[in-house]
């Protein structure tokens, strides 16, 4: 129903069944031990399975799961939305596991399950390289080992890791990602090394999940301060159900203070606000305003170019077939369908039409 | 030895007043010294002999820079690498800590918007002082010294 548009939907979650359906894309010792040891699941607690937020009800298939098959993929989004480009970005809790050796064989057994189930049964559909984060070699190897399938478009990672991203350790990602045209996509999610706040640990998930956005400002000030930015000016790192009305008053605190201590990061010598206008985009859904705010609040934003559409499938961000957010301006929806991504996504470009 | 009726501030047609601020050797090297002239609070930098004379007055909120801390600028070529240099030559307000560049008066980060008000400064002789013609105001200057002169 957005078909004129040619829209290109940029955040998809294929959830992961269950252990046993990755065990075939192990070697054996990590097969084996995923059935010795009983391990049935991964699902994390950022997106609890049975939350309203994560599956939207009338997208749950048998026994209350959903986005299992290409087929529903197909019924719910692409073929209902007329997509033309979707991208797969799988959260399976695959950040969470803390001895690297197992979290690097789970996460390549994910990339592989991701390309055989989904990329191979649908030739609308890229994906992100979800990346071993517990090891940054790991992570390189990962993205050595995966980029020369060009249907891998974007790398992906949590906002809430192990370490503020921007850290010079994560570096040699950053460049491996420019080195083959990735993206860099940082979904909302924690991999519980620390408290979801930075005042401690929540209760409930309504906390965690507006926590996300301290997260995500965070994560964004790191990969700003600490030079990721600038040493990659060809990055473009896509912030994946970020929610965006927090971003403006943000970039407006950051540049306004690095005004007075702009020494301490000399080689930030512009704006922030400008660097992060350049070089960051985020997904809607989902829009974090009213409908008669939003056309204020991009304006805030001061760009065009920054918002990326996504049904975000299958979390629920909207009923029925509402899938851009209402208050978006006419005018703004060729760019937020289709040509902002063709924009951001260097892979996206091949072969694409404009 | 004092001269009789010294002048502070002379004026020469279609020309800014000038006013005699203080001697040289009230403003050692590397120092400041807050004066007024004609209402308006100035602030007199001695780099290494070289005065310059910038308005107190903080284009962003009107903080007194006379009170700030003085530094040297640092740019960096990549991140972790610090070029420093210029020691001395930069004020930050000490209100929000905004950095101006003591020889032209502009910030470092927006130098055409934003900018301290500039004065022309510079030393006269106490001799030459003392030929005039000036406006006599209160104003000991010895022909034996040195003063700074600000054009505001």
């Amino acid at each position: 129903m957005f078909s004129g548009y040619r829209p290109i939907d940029c955040d998809l979650h294929p959830m992961v069944p269950g252990m046993q359906a990755l065990t075939p894309y192990m070697d054996a010792f990590w097969a084996d031990q995923v059935r010795e040891r009983g391990i049935t699941t991964l699902d994390s607690q950022s997106w609890p399975v049975n939350s309203p937020k994560t599956i939207r009800a009338d997208w749950r298939g048998a026994g209350g799961r959903g986005a299992g098959t290409v087929d529903q993929l197909r019924a719910q989004v692409l073929d209902r939305f007329g997509v033309v480009t979707g991208i797969l970005n799988p959260l399976y809790g695959v950040q969470l596991v803390l001895n690297q050796d197992m979290a690097v064989a789970f996460t390549r057994a994910l990339n592989d399950w991701t390309r055989a189930e989904w990329l191979d049964r649908d030739d609308r559909l890229r994906a992100s390289i979800v990346l071993p984060m517990q090891n940054v070699a790991a992570a390189v190897e990962e993205i050595e080992r995966l980029g020369p399938d060009r249907r891998f478009v974007q790398v992906l990672v949590l906002a809430m890791g192990e370490n503020p991203l921007g850290k010079r350790q994560y570096w040699p990602i950053y460049e491996a990602c420019v080195r083959h045209g990735l993206a860099l996509g940082i979904h909302a999610g924690s991999a519980y090394r620390h408290p979801q706040t930075s005042v401690g640990w929540t209760s409930w998930y309504l906390e965690e999940y507006a926590a996300n956005q301290q997260g995500f400002q965070s994560t964004l000030a790191s990969l700003m301060t600490e030079g990721a930015l600038v040493k990659h000016p060809e990055l473009k790192v896509v912030l994946l159900e970020s929610g965006v009305t927090w971003l403006p008053a943000f970039l407006w605190r950051l540049s306004k203070t690095w005004k007075g201590v702009r020494f301490e990061i000399p080689w930030v010598d512009r704006l922030p606000a400008e660097i992060i206008r350049d070089q960051v985009r985020l997904t809607v859904q989902p829009l974090d305003a009213p409908q008669e705010q939003v056309e204020r609040i991009l304006d805030h934003l001061r760009s065009d170019r920054m918002l990326l559409w996504a049904s975000d499938w299958p979390h629920w961000q909207f009923d029925g077939d509402a899938a851009v957010p209402p208050g978006i301006p006419s005018a703004l929806m060729p760019k937020l369908m289709r040509e902002n991504a063709l924009a951001t996504y260097d892979r996206l470009r091949e072969g694409a039409l404009a | 030895m004092l001269s009789p009726g010294p002048p502070l501030t002379f004026f020469c047609e279609s020309a800014v007043p000038k006013h005699v601020v203080c001697a040289v050797a009230d403003i050692p090297p590397g120092e400041r010294k807050l004066v007024e002239a004609e209402g308006k609070r100035i602030v007199v930098f001695n780099l290494g002999g070289e005065f310059f004379a910038l308005s107190d007055r903080c284009p962003h909120q009107g903080g007194s820079l006379c009170a700030g801390l003085v530094s040297g600028h640092v740019e960096s070529p990549e991140p972790g690498v610090y070029h420093y240099g210029r020691r001395g030559e930069m004020i930050r307000c000490p209100w929000h800590y905004w950095e101006f560049d003591i020889r032209t008066g502009k910030s470092w980060f927006d130098p055409k918007r934003v900018q301290v008000r500039q004065y022309a400064a510079h030393v006269e002789s106490g001799a030459a002082l003392a030929e005039g013609p000036y406006v006599a105001e209160t104003f000991p200057v010895r022909v034996e010294d040195a003063y700074v002169v600000v054009e505001a």
